[in-house]
This record gives structure tokens, sequence and C-alpha cells, in this order.
């Protein structure tokens, strides 16, 4: 092979790498459409749009449905998919561990304690209104503070990072048992449809925190993308890289703890996304990390807002968790991508 | 000229002394292979002079204390092959070569990214594997691709652990005879640890021997490689001849007990 037709086949790859983000990216533009249209009210697809290019109103039941209802649902769950995704692949490139999920070191179950805390017993750190919200929030900081903290005393590695997450996931998992076992039945349920996942309580406001935390966080993972490249070949290689090791997965830790808990305290603990859309994503373009990113974020997007609108359709009026529906929906089309590709794509 | 400086370098794994006040030079554009036992400090070494551990002592490259450059900067002047063994993520081998351009590039590659790596490529005659990934080659496979990624990092001093470990006869020929010839070429001083008494002796400028952390010796290898020195540092009677064509040839009789 002549070195010429292999720089030619890396700026092919490149070119298909970003293909496969665009066209994914106007898909995802579509089904949006599509899933704003889908509920008790039917709305057509070609008004949606025009509807929205209109701008913000409410001055008849049409508009409203879909700017008041509709819309910030169908954002959030872009947003929130987006976050998962790219929390879950970028703690799987800095652990190196293909089970790596935002979830991995312990927030989610912090998370759920917190919000188990202010539905159960009323108590948390802010005031009432949001206290569910607050008090997830501040938990899943809590237990990736608390994670740092133990893996920076016995050095800064992957090893130690799983371990002290998976430590602090069981005591965070155990208070919440406790506290649904002195609880009221009513409260326990509550906990239990909180800790399922619901887009149901997106509004508008939600959907600004999440858009401002999510494009902060984004351009900070794309920066340090091609640290994390080089991480994937050992801690070692990786500073005779040049990379500083430790504050790359410090950095990296934290945005992806801090987007995660953003989402997940407004919207419950929607598990699955965050570990299969990088694996998805890795499966089709590959693991550089400068295309993994935006594609996980893509397709964790679109597996969220199908996920939502089905949960919403399937049994209507019903709307189901959008938890179970990430992995019905998910969990054939990772089966059948894991099969069809080579065992070596991790 | 002294490229690398190498000053009182100690260094302890939990209280557990490994390297044991080596001080040494190497001159620019020279070969240095260590030899010396399993367990001896050659890998601890090579890791400290790169600064991945961090040792007491002095590393100076050029007269400049490693200790007071920042990591990309050491990274642009010093080169490092591990051995091979560990994964690396689904990449292929044209991206594994291209990380070494990682302290010289920006977010994209540019047109003197691609030259090196072409040139790495071609250099180490990997072009028929370039497309494939690296988890599926052999182990000599890899070990010239991770050679192809410290060659693209274009450095000035080269820190290679082992590269022969897992070559055949002809392959072990071929890369240390690469890396002679980078180091004549492009004038890159190489420090190579090495297993191989008879490749070391034969492509090595300077040898240097090591034994529980401590330099036995350094020099000439015609000079350094005596039976008395080996039967010392390995523990082994050995026969050394001298030939006209394959240079010394060292092999080993028997283990000497109680050594």
């Amino acid at each position: 092979m002549k070195t010429k037709s292999i720089r030619e086949g890396y700026i092919r790859r490149t070119a298909q790498r970003l293909t496969f983000i665009i066209v994914l990216f106007c898909l995802l533009f579509l089904l949006a459409g599509i899933a704003v249209t889908l509920g008790s009210y039917n709305i057509g697809l070609h008004d949606v749009y025009k509807t929205i290019i209109a701008g913000p109103a409410y001055d008849s039941e049409f508009t409203t449905i879909i700017w008041n209802y509709r819309l910030p649902r169908v954002l959030m769950a872009i947003l929130a998919g987006a976050a998962l995704g790219l929390a879950g692949a970028v703690m799987q490139g800095i652990l190196r561990n293909p089970l790596a999920s935002p979830f991995t070191l312990g927030i989610a179950s912090a998370a759920s304690f917190g919000a188990s805390l202010a539905i159960v017993l009323g108590a948390g750190f802010v005031s009432s209104g949001s206290l569910v919200v607050g008090n997830a929030f501040l938990f899943a900081m809590i237990a990736s503070a608390a994670v740092y903290g133990l893996a920076r005393y016995k050095g800064i590695s992957p090893e130690t990072m799983i371990m002290a997450g998976i430590a602090i996931m069981y005591l965070f998992s155990a208070l919440t048992s406790f506290l649904q076992y002195v609880g009221a039945s009513e409260d326990v349920h509550a906990v239990v449809f909180w800790m399922l996942g619901s887009l149901g309580s997106s509004t508008w406001h939600t959907v600004t925190v999440a858009t401002v935390v999510f494009f902060v966080t984004f351009p900070l993972f794309m920066y340090l993308a091609k640290s994390f490249n080089t991480l994937s070949a050992g801690d070692e290689t990786a500073k005779s890289l040049g990379v500083h090791v430790e504050g790359v997965r410090i950095t990296g830790m934290a945005g992806a703890s801090l987007i995660t808990a953003t989402v997940i305290c407004y919207t419950g603990t929607i598990g699955f996304i965050g570990l299969v859309a990088p694996h998805i994503t890795r499966m089709i373009i590959g693991s550089d990390h400068r295309f993994l990113l935006p594609g996980t974020a893509v397709v964790g997007s679109m597996l969220l807002l199908g996920a939502d609108s089905i949960a919403r359709t399937i049994m209507a009026p019903q709307v189901l968790p959008v938890g179970i529906m990430t992995s019905f929906l998910g969990v054939p089309f990772f089966i059948y991508l894991f099969l069809r590709r080579r065992n070596d794509y991790w | 000229m002294v490229k690398v400086n190498v000053d009182s370098l100690r260094f302890a794994y939990r209280k557990y002394p490994v390297l044991k006040d080596v001080t040494f030079q190497s001159a620019n554009g020279t070969v240095l292979c260590l030899v010396g036992p399993n367990g001896s400090g050659k890998t601890t070494l090579i890791r400290c002079i790169d600064r991945i551990l961090e040792p007491e002592g002095s590393v100076f490259i050029d007269g400049k204390n490693i200790r007071d450059m920042h990591r990309k900067e050491i990274a642009k002047i010093i080169g490092y092959v591990p051995q091979t063994g560990s994964k690396i993520i689904s990449t292929t081998v044209f991206d594994v070569v291209m990380m070494g351009r990682n302290p010289h590039m920006g977010w994209q590659a540019g047109e003197e990214d691609f030259v090196m790596v072409e040139e790495a490529i071609q250099l180490l005659e990997i072009q028929e594997i370039a497309e494939r990934q690296y988890n599926e080659l052999s182990g000599g496979q890899q070990q010239k691709v991770l050679i192809a990624r410290a060659v693209a990092q274009n450095p000035q001093v080269l820190l290679l652990d082992e590269p022969t470990n897992n070559l055949d006869i002809r392959h072990q020929l071929e890369a240390v005879s690469i890396i002679h010839k980078l180091s004549r070429e492009k004038e890159i001083t190489v420090i190579m640890a090495i297993h191989d008494l008879n490749i070391a002796a034969r492509y090595a400028d300077k040898l240097m021997m090591l034994k529980d952390g401590n330099l036995v010796a350094i020099g000439n290898p015609a000079d350094l490689v005596t039976k008395e020195r080996i039967r010392e540092v390995y523990g082994v009677e050995t026969k050394i001849i001298q030939d006209p064509e394959a240079g010394l040839i060292i092999t080993p009789l028997r283990p000497i007990t109680g050594v």
C-alpha cells in the first residue's frame, strides 16, 4: 500500500465520520418535529414547524400545547439524551472501561438518595419549592467529590476511581433503601417513580438550565478530545506524549459529573443511555473522541427522544416511565450491532 | 557533546529502592544500551528519564533540567517506546502513529503531521498494516508500530524499553538497525534497555550495566564485556568470542550457584 493512499484513507474516514454526524443531526431535527405532533391533540408536522418558526405564542389551544408542553419536553429529551451520552463517552474514555457510565461513580444513587430524602422526610439544604431537584443535584455532586477525594488519596487511576465509585454507590443505595423502608407508602411510590426517570416535569426553565450547562461542558470536552484519545493508550504513554494525565482525568470527571447531575436532578435517573449511546457510536464511527463525542451526543438525543415519544404514545393516555422505554428501544439495536461487528471494537 | 546528563538519580517504590544513585552522560547521536538482569532497574531508569516517574536527583537534556519543563515540552524532545502488551482501545495503526504528533499538533493534523507520520510508517515498513486495528496485530508488528509512533514524535532523545522482546531474530535485527540508523542520520540520542547481550554489544556505542539499582560499569562494549564482569552481574559462566563479522559473540554456558 502506498503511503499516499494511506493518507487518503484517513481523510476519507474523517469525511465519513463527519457525514454520519451531520446526517444524524438532520434526522434528529426531523424526529423532533414528529415528536411534537404526537399526543392526544392532533397536530400536523407542517403546522409544527410553522408554529415553531413563528416564535413563542400562546394565543390558541394549539400554540399553547406546542409551546408550553410538547416543545419543552422534546427539547429536554434532546438535551438530556445528549448530556447522558456525552458523560458516558467521557467516563468510558478516561476510565478506559467499557462498563463505565455517568452512574458508575455513584452519581445516580447519590442523586436518588437526595431526592428520596426530600420526598420522604421533606429535608434538604435548599428552599422547599425545589427541594427534590436541589437535593438530587447536591448529593450527586457530593458523591463525585467523595469519589475524587478517595481516589486522590490512593493516586488517581481508573482502578481507584472505579473502586471508590462502587463504594459510594453502595453507600447511597443502602441509605435510599433505608428511607424506603421507613417511609410512608405513597412517598415510597414517588421515590420509585423518580428513580424510573421521566421527562414529564420539563419546562422552559429546566431546558434553559440544561442548555447552559451543556454548552459549557461540551466545548470543554471537545477541547480535551485529543487528550482522551492518548489516554486510551494508557497513562504512561499519554504522559510521554505530553498529556497531563491526572488533570485531564479530573477535569473530565468533574464535567461529566456536573452535566449528569444537572440532567438527572430534573428527570430522575434515566439509565442505559449513558452506557449504550457511546458504544453504539463507537461501533459505527470508531473511538476518535473528536468525532465520538459529538456523535454520541446526537445518538443519545435520538435514543431518548425516540424512547420518550414511544413511552408517551404506546399506551396513551397512560405515559410509561421513559427509563423503561430506553432499554426496550436501545437493547435490540445494541445487540444487533454487537453481534454484527467484530469483537475488538472496544 | 553531552545530550543527556543523569545526575545522582534515585527512585524507590514504596520505600523499596530500585535505583540507587545512578549517574551517567550520553553524547548526542549515540546509542547507549542498558543491560542487566531482571529487576536491575532498567525500566525504572528509562521511566525516570522521561519523568513518567518522579525520581530524586536530576536529568538534564542539553543542560536543561527536565523538572523545570512542562509535560508537553518534554514530549517534544523525548520519545518513549514502552514494552508492548497493553491494549489500545479500538484504534487503527495510522491513528496510533498519529498519536506521536500529539505534543506538536493542534486540534487537527496539519501537513507536517501527515508528512512525519508517513515517513515513520515508511521507515518501519508498516504500510501494509497501516489501516488495520492495532489490537489485531502480532506482538512484533505492534512493536514496530510503537517505534513508528515515537519516530513520528520527532524526538531528540529516544528511550526504548526492550524493543526486541516480541520479535523473531530477523525482526530483531531490522528493528535495532533502524534504531541505529536513526541515531546516525537524525542525530537522535538513543537509550535502550535490552536483554540480548549480543545485539547490545554489536549496536551500542556505549554499554551500561546495571545490577540491583546500581551502575556497575559503563563504557565501550569491547572493553566492558568480559567473562569476569558477566559473572559478577548475571552470575553466569560464559564463552566470549571475537568474530570479525559478528563482533562479540557471548554464549552463556551455565549459571554459577551461590552468587
